[in-house]
């Protein structure tokens, strides 16, 4: 496979990521994943319902 | 098949009864959670089968004191348990956790609940403490004095469910459908007669040795006004030393192991842009971050240790009388310091706040505490321009630099807190009650789980959306490559070169380079990723042999102290973090507070960065 075709598919890979971790809460539940809310009630980060408040 | 209708359960106690625990321990996986229509809180639902074949739904409500509902968590639990919540089913019986180390503070709660008159059973959780600590709890007699069921469990062992659970199946359910209970707030007097009840039965019932002796021995001195504040400022002083001293050799270490990994993949790959991918972007860039775990750690062993000891609620109480006098409430004191981690939860911990002006002022303060992000960009300044020397006999110059960084937030978080209540909201701050509880020596399984924790958090961080960053940022400072025949770094041709040329004349009366400014922007998403962008961007930037050396000599050469100095206190006002912006505006569902808070942080940063920066450079010349 072609050096460049490689870093493309990392770069664009990690933006995608990104993206997704980084959509609204109204879209994440959209899509089906977790809207933040397990991280309601918890007084710390780092709980197993963490799904990442970044 | 239609079955009998399953009956519904409300899951009620303190906080920190394990509750949750107990709730995990019935329902294993069977959990539903969701937000209560309208609000941010909680709302976990599960289901079990209890031995006679009953099938049970159970809803696991917000930790309560009592059912006045002090804050919007507390109002959720008792308008639940009351039948007043629009959408919600009126609970057929109540399983009330108590912390039977802790009895005192749930029999007022308990006796509320019994009040209701739904089929109750009460649930002695962590007996196992009790029994430890030589404590006895006559069961039978509490049960006859509160005229309720009472079993004993060890929730996260899951010990005790069984007898929980035929203890619910003893109760009536779904013979008499549950309706609205016309509760009322209890008057004063009210209050102090179920007080009273309340320590006449924990007297009739309960023998628990605990500590007290101690406890008050200790507290004479660890609560006195002045040696109190004294050993706790000594007790902060000394965990920002050890962060620093004890930290160095494991860093050390992992910035070597890091570094020769990369060395070592840089020599297996061909010259290109994948071994710049792999060397300046992911190893240069996640691996600057990396390097600060040992002090991550170093600084949650103290909070876990401290907290597990009882020592916390003790600085709570001494920071209240510092807290009231800036007007913040004595209530703020654990979301404050639940930012030291990270503002969010923080700003969420906000919420045992009744007051909505008092909850504001509160999130508006929580990001200058010094959130664990942070760190890496103050270990790193500190390390590159703060010499490793000891004054005063001993006393570390660097970890003293540290905790001079962490007390100006703090100090700043009030000064801005007495400005916002006593000159912007003019209003009196209600008084606060906490509990005290006993000394106790932390258990090592306790605090190792916490570090464990923290430190996966930290790696998992490192491993997903820093690591995802820094491909972007090094992505972002390759391309588009530079023209033929040009000279010059390649990243001066960059999206990210050009953005913090274009961008550098609004941050240069605070003495910051392009590189900087470069920085600054992905250090928006995340904070630590400002470290490894420098680290990408300087690699990116240096030519021929001064090419990879390690970020901390190059910022030392390529900065002046002044510019240092102006990054640090950047760092403690700088409303550096997105994420923390959409919290508050979730938390204060609008979008005035989280632009007061950007504009009013942003402010403050130019504003410290420019006098430190001229401040600086007038002594040094």
């Amino acid at each position: 496979m072609n050096e460049m075709t490689i870093v493309y598919g990392i770069v664009l890979g990690a933006a995608a990521f990104l993206a997704l971790r980084w959509l609204p809460a109204s879209l994440r539940a959209r899509v089906g994943l977790k809207d933040g809310a397990a991280c309601a009630s918890k007084a710390s980060c780092g709980s197993k319902n963490c799904d990442g408040c970044h | 098949m239609n079955g009998p209708a399953a009956p519904e359960i409300a899951l009620v106690g303190c906080p920190n009864s394990g509750k949750t625990s107990l709730f995990n321990a019935l329902t294993g996986s069977r959990q539903k959670v969701a937000n209560y229509a309208g609000v941010t809180v909680e709302r976990k639902e599960g289901s079990f089968v209890t031995p006679a074949g009953r099938p049970v739904k159970i809803l696991d409500l917000p930790g309560t004191y009592s059912l006045r509902g002090r804050s919007p968590d507390e109002v959720i639990t008792r308008d639940v348990v009351l039948g007043r919540l629009d959408g919600e089913e009126i609970p057929d019986a109540v399983v009330c956790v108590a912390d039977a180390t802790n009895l005192r503070l749930v029999l007022r709660l308990v006796m509320e609940l019994k009040a209701v008159g739904r089929p109750m059973v009460l649930a002695l959780n962590m007996m196992d403490i009790v029994a430890r600590q030589g404590g006895r709890i006559d069961v039978d007699r509490l049960s006859k004095e509160l005229g309720i069921s009472v079993v004993e469990t060890v929730a996260v062992k899951r010990g005790g469910t069984a007898a929980l659970l035929a203890a619910i199946d003893e109760l009536p359910l779904l013979e008499d459908p549950p309706t609205e209970h016309g509760w009322r707030e209890p008057t004063a007097a009210e209050i102090r007669a179920a007080h009273a009840e309340a320590a006449r039965i924990l007297h009739d019932c309960a023998f628990h040795p605990g500590n007290e002796h101690l406890t008050r021995k200790l507290d004479t001195v660890l609560l006195h006004p002045v040696a109190g504040v004294v050993i706790l400022l000594a007790v902060l002083f000394l965990m920002f030393q050890a962060v620093f001293s004890w930290a160095t050799p494991a860093m050390d270490l992992i910035k070597a192991g890091i570094e020769a990994a990369g060395v070592g993949v840089g020599e297996i790959l061909p010259d290109g842009m994948l071994r710049s991918l792999i060397v300046d972007g992911v190893f240069a860039g996640v691996g600057a971050v990396l390097v600060f775990l040992p002090q991550i750690v170093i600084l949650f062993f103290f909070i876990i240790l401290l907290e597990d000891f009882g020592y916390m609620a003790r600085a709570a109480f001494l920071m209240d009388r510092l807290m009231a006098g800036t007007g913040l409430h004595g209530r703020a004191f654990i979301p404050l310091l639940s930012s030291f981690a990270c503002a969010i939860p923080g700003i969420m911990a906000a919420r045992v706040i009744e007051n909505r002006r008092d909850r504001i002022a509160t999130i508006l303060v929580a990001p200058l505490m010094t959130c664990s992000a942070r760190l890496p960009v103050y270990t790193l300044i500190i390390a590159a321009f703060v010499p490793d020397e000891t004054i005063l006999g001993g006393v570390g110059l660097q970890g003293l630099v540290m905790f001079g960084l962490f007390a100006t937030g703090i100090l700043s978080a009030l000064a801005v807190a007495f400005i916002l209540k006593k000159l912007v909201w003019r209003e009196a701050t209600e008084p606060f009650i906490m509990e005290l509880p006993d000394y106790k020596m932390p258990a090592p399984a306790n605090v190792a789980l916490g570090l464990w924790i923290r430190a996966g958090a930290f790696l998992r961080r490192a491993g997903t959306v820093i690591l995802a960053l820094m491909i972007l940022i090094w992505f972002l400072s390759s391309f588009p490559a530079p023209p033929e025949g040009a000279t010059g770094p390649a990243i001066d041709f960059s999206v990210a070169g050009r953005i913090g040329h274009f961008l550098a004349p609004i941050f240069e009366p605070i003495g910051f380079n392009w590189q900087i400014v470069v920085a600054l922007i992905p250090g928006m998403a995340a904070r630590e990723v400002a470290v490894g962008v420098l680290a990408t961007v300087y690699a990116l930037s240096a030519t021929g042999e001064e090419a990879r050396q390690a970020l901390q000599p190059i910022l030392s050469a390529a900065w002046s102290l002044p510019t240092a100095l102006s990054f640090l206190v950047w760092y403690v006002f700088a409303p550096q973090c997105l994420s923390t912006l959409a919290v508050v505006r979730r938390e204060t569902n609008s979008r005035v507070w989280p632009t007061v808070m950007f504009v009013y942080m942003f402010v403050l940063a130019y504003a410290a960065s420019f006098a430190t920066y001229h401040i600086a450079g007038a002594l040094l010349r």
